[in-house]
Parts: C-alpha cells; structure tokens; sequence
C-alpha cells in the first residue's frame, strides 16, 4: 500500500504543480478558435475586399489590427487565413498519421525485411530537412491549399513511423504479448487488442506535437511564396506579404507573427499536459 | 513404454542465427542437441542455472519460438509446421505460464477481457454463459468470481500468479509449461502457488514442464529432473535419484549448493565437491559450441580428480543411461567406480 500511496504521490506532486498548463494552453487555443470562426462576423469585413482609400491604416476603430498594402481588413484575413493553416495543419498530421501509424505498426510488429525496407525509405527522408521535402513536392505539383497539406503530410511521416516503429518494438517483446501469442491469438489481434491500446497515449501526444510543426512548417512554407496563393490568406502567406513593409510598416509583420507563435505555445502547453495525463511516468517522449 | 505425450528431440537452438550471414555476427547458442520426453500425467522439472537454457527450451515447447534444429512431437505428431487451425488445437493442448507476473498481462485490460479471449479465440463452449464459467476459472485457482473486473494490478503477485494458471486452464491444456512461475513470489506464497499445481495436477491429471531453479520446489512438484548446463542437458533422472545419489558432478554442485537439502556443509563435502566461488562471466563464457568435448571440463572437480583426462576435452559426453533410471552425460561419473563415492555415499546416509 505505502508503495501505491509513494507513486500516487509522485505522480500527483508534478501534477498540481503544473495545474496553470491547462488553463493556458486551453485558454490560448479557446481564445484563438474563437477569434477564426466569428472573427471575420464581427469585423464585418470581406478578407478579400480591397480598399485604396485605407492602404496600410494601422490599427484603429474601423481595422482593428490595420489593413495591408491593398486596404484588405487584417484582423478578418488573419482568421479567415488562421482557419486555413489549421485546416492544412490538421489534414497533414491527418495524412502523415494515416501512412505512419499502420506503418509504423507493421514494421515493428513483424520486423523482418519488411522493417529493414521500410525503415531504409525513412532514413532516406532522414536525410532531407522536412521544410526541403515538402517544398521538392509542391514543386511537382505547384502551390496550392491541397499540395501544401500533402507536402506536409508526406514530410512528415517518415519521423512518425519511427516512433511508432520503436515504440511497438518496445511492446511486442513484453510478456503480454507471449502470453497472447500462447494463448493462440494471432497477429492482427495482438496489435489490435495488445499493442494499440499501449501505443494510444504515445499516439495522442505525438499527433498534438505534430500539429504544432505543421502549424510552424505551413507558414514557413508561406513565407517561401510556396502554400496557399493570394488573394486566399494563411498565416504563412500573410507573413510573407509583410516581409515586403517590414521597414516601412512592421507592426503588419508582427500582426501576422505573433498567432503562430501562440497556437504553437498552446498546443505544446497543451501537449505536455496529455503527456502527464496519459502516461505518468513520463516513459516516452 | 507408451508414448510419451510431448517428446524433444535433438534440439537446439541458436540466438542470431538468422542474421548470421554475415561474418563478424556474434551468435549464441542457448540450447544444443536436447532430448527429452515427458509422459502424460508426468512432470518434469528443468533445473539449471541462469543463462543454461532452460527458458529457451520452454519456448520452444510453448512455441513462442521456432528452434533452429531438431524437431518437438506431441503425441508423436510434429508441431514444427502446425499452422492455423492445427497450431490453435496445439495451443489447446500445450500452455505457458510465465515467471513475471507482472508483465504477463496487459494492464490496461481487466481479468474479465483477459480471460475471456481464450474464449473468444478458440469458441470455447460456456453453456451457463462466459461470465458463470470465468468465475468458475477464477474459484478454481482459489479466487472469487468477483474479482473479474480487477485490473491486473489490483492483485498481488501470487494472486496474478493464479489468474496466469487460469488463463491457462481455460483451455483445458495436457501440458503446461510454467517458466518459473513462483520464483518471482514472496516464498509464504510460493507454497500456497505450487501447493495449487500440486492440486490441479491430481484434478486434472496435467502433464507439466516445470521449469526451476529452486530444486525444492522441484522436489515438492516434479517426478523427474533434467539439468541443463550451459544449453546441454547434463543428467536426467528420478526426483529422488538425482537429489539423493547426483552422478553428473555439475548436478553435484548444483545439490551442495543449496543449504537444507544435503545436509553436509562444508566440513562433509571434500574442496573439491564443494561450489566454489562462481567463476567470473568471462571464464563461464567459453563458447560451449566451440567446445568438441565436454563443456563442463574447465569447472570440472572430477576432471581435475582424475588428472584432466585426453577423452573429456575430445569427445562430446552422449546421455547414457545409468544406474536407478538415471542418464547422465558424462564420460567418467559412475557410481561405483569414480573416486568421488565416498561423498554420495555420505549424502545418501544423511539424506535417506
């Protein structure tokens, strides 16, 4: 029993300590959803409208964060570009998880040449930057919302699978797994009732921290002039757009900036936290 | 002599063969040239130290692994290729229970889920529903039927102990094969833990491959004893053959080295008898398969005796039957005849 009291108490300890994670990173995440789906209600603004008259206003009454070169509302183009980044972000951890995880799954649980194959293809990726593979596929196939989620998603899972692969390799040697196997389960139901539900919190974290590089990846992505093309906005393309008045008119660069900077935050405050909650002692990554 | 229900013949088995293409890999062999047969209703205990083997050989009658040479009948019928259906009717017939209980179950599923996937797996009749026959499992290994939606680690070890042996039974097996299963324990509940094999065994009239390096409890438990030595198996022989009248001297040393069974400490046994300080890893590392004679040669009190004979280093020992229904591999271990009689025959008064 002391024993049980000792680790409850250890893992409870860290827990209360770190009690603001969740209401940071919740808040910033909560905040910032709210502000891409009614922002542009509120503001009242077309993201695409331009205006002559109101060229690089600065923040006031009538723009809340300013307009840009064209006169387009900045406040409304941030959250409708912000609903586009996630929307990229989300489908390429979707698409990454989609080839990794069964991939990952396969070549753990049967190793073998399978594995030996598979896990020389992702060496090779390895070897390139991610932000380089994705801008080789978007050249292919040309900037667009869609190649720019598919060059993520493609980026991205060769450093998945690995995970995965390890962390099933991990598992599939307990003797769980031996005791399944004499039992006379078969493979697919090893991974499915053995192996999965050990991977799960694995899995959540890694999908969140994956969110948070896609976010960063997509803007970087924009920023090269190589995601979504104007006059649709993403926060990478509006921080390239300001790239060209960062002497003359910063605080346009910043606008576009500082939302990255804080989705990233709260989904790697956000991530920690399912970290502690799924796996308490903190055994993998 | 019938058949014998499970019967190994000649097998070894080599770690890293597979990858051992290439030069340079480093292979080990963990079991070499094994033979052994186990009758229905009988038991037999594999003895030895850590690292002799013994849980390969285990899992290689529980078919977690495929040995890499010579072949494993049950019912004279070769398993080697079982596949499918036939490899599930195997599973029926052979079980495993496995020494850390810790690990054998899947925390995150509780008992219920866990014993009911030999049901789900083999479609295993439970006419008063699954419920009333995993209750019936459970009290049949001395739990309550209540303790069905425990998770694993809201028991003790023995208690875990008792839901592996369930998990096991579930499938009405003829043989089981427990890898240690009670060293792991507190020893009060190492009794309670083989007093119930004991029991299911009377019950069921199991078969069981007792694998051990505890020799009482293997005394308590098992008819017959075979002692491996560094992947080799050095002397088969009756329970009380083997503890009362050891041939092989590594069997010998084995017996000595444990307090309360031979009552002849240090003054009764002669230097040379007595376990001598473990010789350090790397010694005990000379690769067995490089070895053509005996493995047991460089540590051998009796080779040493008889003035380190030419036959032990050239000629590998071949298990011979010898007196008492004993067989023993070992060129020179006779009990009449080798110079170390007197020692058994002062183990066999104080022990009888």
């Amino acid at each position: 029993m002391s024993a049980v009291a000792a680790v409850a108490a250890t893992v409870d300890g860290p827990r209360t300590k770190r009690r603001w994670k969740p209401i940071v990173g919740g808040g910033l995440l909560g905040i910032l959803a709210l502000f891409m789906l009614v922002g542009p209600l509120i503001s009242g603004y077309d993201p695409n409208a331009t205006d002559l008259t109101a060229r690089f206003s600065g923040p006031s009454a009538e723009h809340w964060l300013g307009t840009d070169d064209l006169g387009r509302d900045l406040f409304t183009r941030m959250a409708v570009g912000g609903r586009m980044t996630i929307l990229i972000a989300l489908g390429a951890v979707a698409l990454a998880s989609a080839i990794a995880v069964p991939l990952g799954l396969l070549t753990g649980y049967l190793g073998g040449w399978v594995d030996l194959a598979v896990m020389r293809v992702v060496d090779l990726f390895f070897a390139i930057p991610t932000l380089l593979v994705a801008i080789g596929i978007v050249g292919i196939f040309g900037p667009s919302f869609t190649t720019t989620m598919l060059a993520l998603g493609l980026a991205f899972w060769p450093f998945y699978a690995r995970l995965v692969r390890s962390a099933v390799v991990g598992v599939r040697d307990l003797a769980y797994t031996d005791a399944a196997r004499v039992i006379g389960a078969g493979r697919w139901r090893i991974i499915r009732k053995e192996i999965v539900p050990a991977l799960l919190p694995l899995l959540i974290v890694q999908t969140t921290v994956l969110l948070g590089f896609a976010v960063l990846d997509e803007a970087g992505l924009g920023f090269l002039g190589l995601g979504v093309q104007p006059p649709d906005a993403s926060w990478g393309s509006l921080l390239a757009q300001s790239r060209g008045f960062v002497l003359s008119h910063p605080w346009i660069g910043v606008i576009a900036g500082v939302p990255i900077l804080l989705v990233v935050l709260g989904i790697n405050i956000m991530a920690d936290v399912l970290r502690d909650r799924l796996d308490p002692q903190g055994a993998s990554t | 002599m019938t058949e014998p229900l499970l019967s190994i013949e000649r097998v070894s088995h080599e770690f890293g063969a597979r990858r051992a293409l290439l030069p340079g890999r480093r292979t080990h062999l963990a079991v070499d040239d094994v033979s052994l047969t186990i009758g229905a209703g009988e038991s037999v205990a594999l003895v030895g130290e850590s690292g002799s083997g013994k849980t390969t050989l285990g899992r290689v009658v529980a078919k977690l692994i495929t040995p890499t040479a010579g072949r494993v009948l049950v019912d004279g019928r070769d398993v080697g290729a079982l596949s499918g259906r036939e490899l599930l009717a195997y599973r029926r017939t052979v079980q495993m229970i496995f020494q850390n209980t810790q690990h054998a179950f899947n925390p995150r599923r509780r008992i219920r889920d866990i014993l009911a996937d030999p049901y789900e797996i083999h479609g295993l009749p439970a006419p008063d529903g699954r419920d009333a026959a995993l209750g019936e499992l459970l009290e049949r290994v001395g739990l309550h039927a209540s303790m069905l939606d425990r998770y694993p680690h809201q028991f003790s070890g023995g208690q875990r102990q008792r839901v592996g042996i369930a998990r096991a039974l579930s499938l009405g097996p003829r043989l089981i094969v427990a890898d240690e299963p009670v060293s792991a324990l507190d020893v009060s509940v190492q009794a309670q833990v083989l007093n119930l094999f004991a029991r299911l065994r009377r019950e069921l009239g199991l078969s069981l491959l007792f694998i051990s390096h505890d020799l009482r409890a293997v005394y308590f438990l098992c008819e017959r004893i075979a002692v491996l030595y560094q992947g080799r198996l050095v002397e088969v022989a009756p329970r009380e053959r083997l503890l009362e009248h050891p041939l092989h001297p590594y069997s010998r040393r084995l017996i000595a080295a444990v307090p309360g069974l031979g009552e002849r400490d240090s003054a009764e046994v002669s230097q040379a008898e007595a376990p001598g300080p473990a010789p350090a890893p790397g010694v005990a590392a000379e690769s067995p398969a490089a070895a053509a004679g005996c493995h047991y040669a460089s540590r051998c009190p009796l080779y040493a005796r008889l003035g380190a004979p030419e036959r032990c280093r050239a000629e590998r020992p071949a298990l011979r039957p010898a007196a008492g229904g004993s067989a023993v591999a070992c060129h020179f271990a006779t009990e009449g005849e080798e110079p170390g009689a007197n020692v058994s025959s002062v183990v066999s008064e104080e022990v009888g």
